[in-house]
């Protein structure tokens, strides 16, 4: 089986040969093993970054890779937003977009698509699309409505406005949508077949199941119903504690469920399991930056073996990677996987 | 109405984040002749302080905590100017901010208003802010702590450069320093020689004070 069909069969909940792997998004990490800075890949070109990915993937085995992660934020510098490039890691919204509702009616989310460094981007996943995307699934990913809205309207003025204008809070999550996959809609044209929804603000670590119930999910679930329409999967990532809200992804049409360090493995099969495919969760820094490549096999025969029996399991680090984790790293969780054979736990 | 009265009055009003409830009782404190001072302990800060334990029991998250402080500093401004100069003991001060290349500051702002309600003085740098004007800042304004904070790995080295640049000025003996955020451990506190670390911004408040009251953090 190739790894697009291993994919294929843990999003169906079948058996696989061997344990699906990948990392999460990892567009920083994957640049820096090549010597590329985010902003100076956008400027050396989408058939480099291809290059890179493809290189890169070569020498780590993972089942997915993701052209255009790390670059979230230029979805707002694509409406007219402020992005500062950092020296190391992504690249930030400087100040929000929306000084008040009033500006929403006047920014046009699809002007996303005219952003020069979008257009980089959907030109690597394009081409990769086209070499690799037959035998390893293709993938690219974005903030969701509610992490997105918090970048257009000020974080603080989000969470504020839960409490004191939950109709404001709508508003800007209808726009969210719209740019949210408006930035999408150019990778699904350009063929990729896995989309990644990262929602950090969503996290338990931040808001309450109901509040995370009303205001981020069920925009999750209309971003995931249009790219599902499409033809693409959805993988639904959120960062930190999110145990308590697990059972409400399913309802969102994501088909693979990414979970953090802080989640247990266990508890993810019980809520999760015979629903919809989850993935996680060895800590990015404890594990992945700081372990020997030992420790991470470890680690990694660790969480494999608290995710239980069954079909449905994807090894993946709890979060992105910093982009100074070794290649040896990398590959010992790899490897790991390639070598599991459940008789033997 | 009785102090104590009063005094519950503010707390609730914090707690259940009523800026208009605390504004009124603020006043009433004011036009009752209160001591500001207590009012400020008794009631805003009490109410804060219970804001922080229901976040920590996860009953209360970022929208009502935030909510609380705009009550509790409604409260503030009302009763700090009326603090009497020679009842004003000097507060310790914290220079607080989020380190080079990193602006999420949600977390940096809530131990801030915890540290403010528990009585520090703090000065907010803001965010993504140069290890070297943490520690001249310190300096200029005689800060017994530094506090840090970083969302992101690729940021966090520039927390161990604070406390470099601290020695190298030869004040490290001087100015305590905390770090804190998503990457960070009490290991990697260790590692690059800062005081302590903190996982909430309830917990930053003890480990401060037990570092300045000199007790093992």
């Amino acid at each position: 089986m190739t790894s697009k069909e291993i994919i294929q069969s843990l999003i169906r909940l079948e058996a696989t040969p061997r344990l699906p792997v990948s990392l999460l998004s990892a567009g920083a990490w994957t640049l820096n093993q090549s010597g590329l800075t985010l902003e100076r890949a956008l400027e050396v070109g989408g058939e480099r970054i291809a290059e890179v990915i493809g290189e890169t993937n070569d020498k780590v085995g993972a089942d997915i890779v993701w052209p255009g992660s790390g670059y979230h934020n230029l979805a707002i510098r694509g409406v007219g937003g402020l992005l500062k490039f950092r020296a190391k890691g992504t690249p930030d919204v400087q100040a929000p977009l929306l000084q008040s509702l009033a500006d929403i009616p006047r920014i046009d989310p699809r002007r996303v698509q005219n952003d020069a460094g979008i257009h980089v981007l959907v030109i690597s996943a394009g081409i990769l699309s086209r070499s690799i995307g037959g035998h390893t699934v293709v993938g690219t990913s974005q903030w969701a409505p509610f992490t997105l809205g918090g970048l257009a309207y000020g974080v603080e003025n989000l969470m504020r406005a839960i409490r004191k204008d939950p109709a404001a809070v709508h508003a800007v999550l209808d726009f969210a949508t719209e740019l949210c996959f408006a930035y999408l809609e150019p990778f699904i044209d350009a063929g990729v077949s896995l989309i990644s929804l990262a929602d950090p603000t969503a996290s338990g670590d931040l808001i309450s199941r109901e509040q995370f119930v009303e205001f981020a999910q069920p925009y999750q679930a209309r971003v995931a119903a249009r790219i599902r329409a499409r033809g693409v999967w959805v993988l639904v990532h959120i960062c930190g504690n999110t145990t308590n809200r697990l059972d409400t992804i399913p309802a969102t049409g994501a088909q693979i469920m990414s979970v953090d360090y802080k989640v247990p493995l266990a508890e993810a099969r019980r809520q999760l399991g015979g629903r919809i495919a989850f993935a996680g969760n060895m800590n990015p820094v404890a594990i992945l930056q700081k372990e020997t490549p030992e420790g991470v096999a470890a680690a990694c025969r660790e969480s494999i073996r608290l995710s239980g029996t069954g079909p449905g399991y994807l090894l993946m680090p709890g979060c992105d990677i910093p982009p100074s984790v070794p290649l040896e790293n990398v590959r010992a969780m790899v490897a790991t996987a390639h070598d599991y054979r459940p008789s033997l736990s | 109405m009785s102090h104590e009265v009063l005094f519950q009055a503010l707390s609730d009003s914090v707690v259940g984040m009523d800026e208009e409830s605390t504004r009124t009782h603020s006043n009433q404190a004011i036009a009752d002749g209160v001591d500001p001072v207590a009012a400020i302990e008794n009631g805003l800060v009490d109410g804060m302080n219970r804001a922080g334990t229901l976040f920590e029991t996860e009953e209360y998250f970022i929208p009502e905590l935030l909510l609380c402080s705009d009550a509790m500093y409604t409260g503030l401004d009302i009763l700090r100017p009326h603090i009497r100069r020679d009842s004003a003991e000097a507060r310790k001060k914290i220079v607080i901010g989020v380190v080079e290349g990193d602006t999420h500051d949600i977390g940096k702002n809530l131990v801030k208003i915890m540290l403010e309600a528990a009585g520090f003085e703090i000065i907010d740098l803001g965010r993504d802010i140069a290890p070297q004007r943490f520690v001249d800042e310190a300096i200029k304004s005689g800060a017994s702590v530094i506090a840090l904070s970083t969302l992101m790995t690729t940021t966090m080295d520039a927390m161990g450069e604070v406390v470099r640049l601290l020695q190298q000025a030869g004040v490290r003996d001087r100015v305590k320093v905390i770090v804190g955020g998503g990457p960070i451990s009490s290991g990697f506190a260790k590692r690059i020689g800062a005081d302590g670390y903190s996982g909430s911004a309830p917990a930053a408040v003890k480990l401060v004070q037990q570092l300045l009251s000199g007790v093992a953090a």
